[in-house]
This record gives C-alpha cells, sequence and structure tokens, in this order.
C-alpha cells in the first residue's frame, strides 16, 4: 500500500450506482422459483424427523378419512384400509417430492423440472 | 416422585362458563397472554430508541423484523407483502411460547397438539381461501399432475388430495412432538438426577452426570424452540406460495 494511495474502495460513480440500484430492483421484484429446498434441512437429524413426521401423518390422514367416509356410507371397514395404504402412498410420495428438491409442498409441481435430476433443476433455479 | 408429564397438565386458574361452553381461563390461556404480551412489549421497548445506529436491542429486534420479511419475499416474492404482517404474528407468537416454555415453572403452550392444530388448521384453511379466491375452479387442478396416464388420474387424484389433508396434519405435529419430546427429556433426566442422589452414599457423586446431560439438553432446546418457530413460519410461507403461485 503506497503512501498517498486512497485505502477506501473506490467511490462508484453515479452510472454504476444507478445500474446497481435497477439490479437490485430487478431482484427484488423477480418471482421467486416456485419450488424450493429451503424448507427441507440439510442436518440428518432434523431431516429423519421430517420425514418420519410425514410418514406418519399420511398414515393418520388416510385412516380418518377412511374411517369418516366409512361412518356416513356405512361401509366399515372397506374405505378405512383403503385410505390407510393410500395414504401411506401419498406419505411417501411426499417424502419423494421432497427429498427430490421439488419442496416440502404437496399437489402439483414443474413438468419440466420433473425430467431432469435434482441437481440440473437446482441448477436452474439458480440462474434464475 | 413427580411424572415427567405432569408438566403439561391444564390447571383451570379461574372457570369462567360463556353459553354452556367451558372457557376457563387456565395455566395455557395464561402463558398464551403473556407470550403475546412479552413479544409486544420486547418489541416496542426494543424500538423505542428507534436510532438510525441500532443498540443491541433496537439490532435484535430489527434482525427479527427482516429474517422473517426476507423469508417472505425469498419464498412468495413480492405478492406475499400482503401476508407479511400475518406471518411475522406467528412466527413471534411460537418463538416466544417455545421460549417462555423453557423457563423453569412455566407452561409450554406448543406442547399442546390442540394449540398447534389449531393454527395449522387456520392456515391450511386460510390458504386454500386465498387459491380459490385467486385462482377459481383453476385450483383443483393442483391435484392433477400434469403428464400422468389418464388411466391412473383418479387414483392419483385421491393420493394427492390426501397429501394436501396431510399439511396441517404433519404441520401441527412437527412443532408439538419437538416440544412434548424435549421437555419430557428434560424432566427424566432431572427425575434421574434426584433418583441417583436419593441413593446416598457414593451414588451422590453419580448425579452429576444427569445434571451436566440436563445443561447440554437445555441448550439443545433453546435450538429446537428457535427452529421449529423457524420451520413453521417458512412451511407457511411455502404453502400461501403454493397458493398464490398455482400454475
Amino acid at each position: 500500500m503506497s503512501a498517498g494511495n486512497n485505502d477506501r474502495p473506490e467511490q462508484p460513480d453515479a452510472s454504476s450506482l444507478s445500474e446497481r440500484i435497477a439490479r437490485w430492483e430487478a431482484k427484488q421484484s423477480a418471482s421467486v422459483a416456485t419450488h424450493s429446498k429451503m424448507g427441507v434441512p440439510k442436518n440428518g437429524f432434523a431431516l429423519a424427523g421430517r420425514v418420519t413426521t410425514e410418514l406418519v401423518s399420511g398414515l393418520v390422514v388416510g385412516a380418518f378419512i377412511g374411517f369418516w367416509v366409512d361412518k356416513w356410507l356405512d361401509t366399515t371397514p372397506l374405505f378405512l384400509v383403503v385410505l390407510f395404504f393410500v395414504g401411506a402412498v401419498a406419505g411417501m410420495f411426499n417424502v419423494w417430492r421432497a427429498l427430490s428438491g421439488k419442496g416440502m409442498a404437496a399437489g402439483y409441481f414443474d413438468e419440466h423440472e420433473a425430467g431432469k435430476s435434482p441437481e440440473q433443476a437446482e441448477q436452474n433455479r439458480g440462474e434464475s | 416422585m413427580h411424572s415427567p408429564v405432569e408438566q403439561f397438565t391444564i390447571k383451570v386458574l379461574f372457570a369462567l362458563n360463556l353459553f354452556g361452553y367451558d372457557i376457563s381461563f387456565t395455566n395455557s390461556a395464561l402463558f398464551m397472554v403473556l407470550a403475546i404480551a412479552v413479544s409486544c412489549g420486547f418489541l416496542v421497548f426494543a424500538m423505542r430508541p428507534a436510532s438510525i445506529v441500532p443498540g443491541r436491542m433496537q439490532g435484535l429486534a430489527e434482525m427479527m423484523y427482516e429474517f422473517v420479511a426476507e423469508m417472505v419475499r425469498s419464498n412468495v416474492g413480492n405478492e406475499g407483502r400482503p401476508y407479511f404482517p400475518f406471518i411475522f404474528t406467528l412466527f413471534m407468537f411460537i418463538l416466544f411460547s417455545n421460549l417462555l416454555g423453557l423457563i423453569p415453572y412455566s407452561y409450554t403452550v406448543t406442547s399442546q397438539i390442540v394449540v398447534t392444530f389449531a393454527m395449522a388448521l387456520f392456515i391450511f384453511i386460510g390458504v386454500t381461501i386465498i387459491a380459490v379466491v385467486k385462482h377459481g375452479f383453476h385450483f383443483f387442478s393442483f391435484f392433477i399432475p400434469s403428464g400422468a396416464p389418464k388411466a391412473l388420474l383418479p387414483l392419483i387424484f385421491v393420493i394427492e388430495v390426501i397429501s394436501y389433508f396431510i399439511r396441517p396434519v404433519s404441520l401441527s405435529v412437527r412443532l408439538f412432538a419437538n416440544m412434548l419430546a424435549g421437555h419430557t427429556m428434560l424432566k427424566v433426566f432431572g427425575g434421574l438426577a434426584v433418583m441417583i442422589a436419593g441413593a446416598g452414599g457414593v451414588f451422590v457423586a453419580g448425579s452429576i452426570l444427569p445434571l451436566v446431560a440436563i445443561i447440554g439438553l437445555t441448550g439443545l432446546e433453546v435450538l429446537v424452540a428457535c427452529l421449529q418457530a423457524y420451520v413453521f413460519t417458512i412451511l407457511t410461507c411455502m404453502y400461501l406460495n403454493d397458493a398464490i403461485h398455482l400454475h
């Protein structure tokens, strides 16, 4: 560091400042990726807890709906058994969806990303 | 000897009855009121100086605000802004309920499934209403993944509907189970220390071990209290995002 040289970072001139403001505004208004991996914990223990609750609540919700449908239609135990297994499938589906980078959310996911590997999808999200 | 689950009993502080419904003020209600009062008091007190260069407390309050604001912005986008007050309130309420519950002799509101499930159900119904209002009948396409074989559609529809209904359950069970398990574990180790010390003689020295474990567990519980408040809030954001940005 020579004497006389200003130590502080270069003062940005007006044009680069307005450029930066524009960039910041673009970032603010940018639409977010529909499904992010943010809800999925990186810590293995936390991930195990997440996956377990998802699996168990699948069974519980399936059995619960089945129980009430049976009460309503008087078909005990047909729907209880069927929806118990469907609930298990839904729980596993949710876990798969979470771990393959489609977020913890149930429901629709992007078809274009479904064909790609999670790494590719991740890259895509990073770019957008 | 106290049972490790005795801490979760609801005690009526003063009985109230409204049109035949029991709405007694319990220790659970007391700590909900306390969580609201302490979080509001903290924010008002911390923001009192309102200086440009924040002090410690103001910095903490601003960090919490910006943390939630950034969470909403990056998970829901600009359309999520109207919902920020609700999400911030939710975060502060859960965080302070969890943290207040860690104080000895206090009561953990979020260790009751009724409380967490009521919150999760409210969010679930609210998010569904937002989705239906914004997208109308298009909302039901949410349950039909594109590219699925026609023959499998009825089955997939049922699976998707159930996996949609899993949301409030897994959201509430996650918070409730973490708080319940953590607090029970603290009490079990506490009881163990007392029992070992009660054996007398050389065993008294052995009661140090569970005490050390309690110190470690308390640290872990503080982490879990903050983490679960964060997880509950971020999942709310993601559900909101699904409702707003439906395909």
